[in-house]
């Protein structure tokens, strides 16, 4: 799927005649580099989340965490 | 599906965009299928629970994280004048967090320890063997 998507982007813009693809290692370890980004995020969100001692996550919470969250990613 | 606002383009331009539309919202729900399973996974282990509007924020934001995360490895890669990308270049779109870095290097040592076919490792090892003896 994450081929498809870099295929995607690539023929937007660019002016080869084939599109970009990606090694299956690459793939992988992109995978894993997304899985660390929404995985960090609720690990984030849930510590707020505890701090305020609820035990579900709530907008609110996600909300705190973000604007570190992008800017560590 | 209502026809988008493009104006004066052809039939055949009108019908790529509808299907890369169609493309991207299909994968945009496959996507969100599988962050809302790490979601749960990781909100299991952590014991707490989730408000879906909370994984539906974070499938989005991954998806155009993931969108940008295409297009830097595709310009690193065009860079270096390659046409496919690689793992160096993905680790490379990491370079902001030290840590972040840290850790794909070593998911991508693992992923090479894994792999059972190393020819440089085997050069290695048949130049152990064939010490000549210089006569």
């Amino acid at each position: 799927m994450l081929s498809t998507l870099s295929c995607q982007v690539g023929t937007g813009t660019s002016k080869k005649s084939r599109p970009t693809t990606a090694n299956p290692s690459a793939l992988r370890v992109s995978c894993e580099l997304l899985r660390l980004f929404v995985t960090e995020a609720i690990e984030r969100a849930a510590i707020i989340a505890e701090a305020e001692g609820i035990n579900k996550i709530e907008p609110t919470h996600l909300e705190r965490i973000l604007p570190q969250l992008l800017l560590d990613f | 599906m209502d026809a988008g606002g493009v104006g004066g383009a052809g039939d055949s331009c009108f019908e790529k965009m509808e299907t890369e539309e169609e493309r991207t919202e299909l994968l945009r729900d496959r996507f969100r299928l599988s962050v809302i399973s790490i979601a749960d996974a990781e909100a299991k282990k952590l014991g707490m629970q989730v408000a879906e509007p909370v994984v539906a924020c974070i499938a989005d934001l991954a998806f155009k994280f993931t969108e940008q995360l295409a297009k830097d490895v595709e310009l690193f890669a065009c860079h270096a004048g390659r046409k496919s990308v690689n793992v160096k270049d993905v680790i490379l779109s990491a370079h902001r967090n030290d840590h972040l870095t840290s850790l794909l290097r070593s998911f991508s040592q693992e992923l090479r320890d894994k792999e059972p076919k190393t020819e440089r490792k085997r050069k290695k090892s048949s130049e152990k063997g064939e010490t000549s003896v210089p006569s």
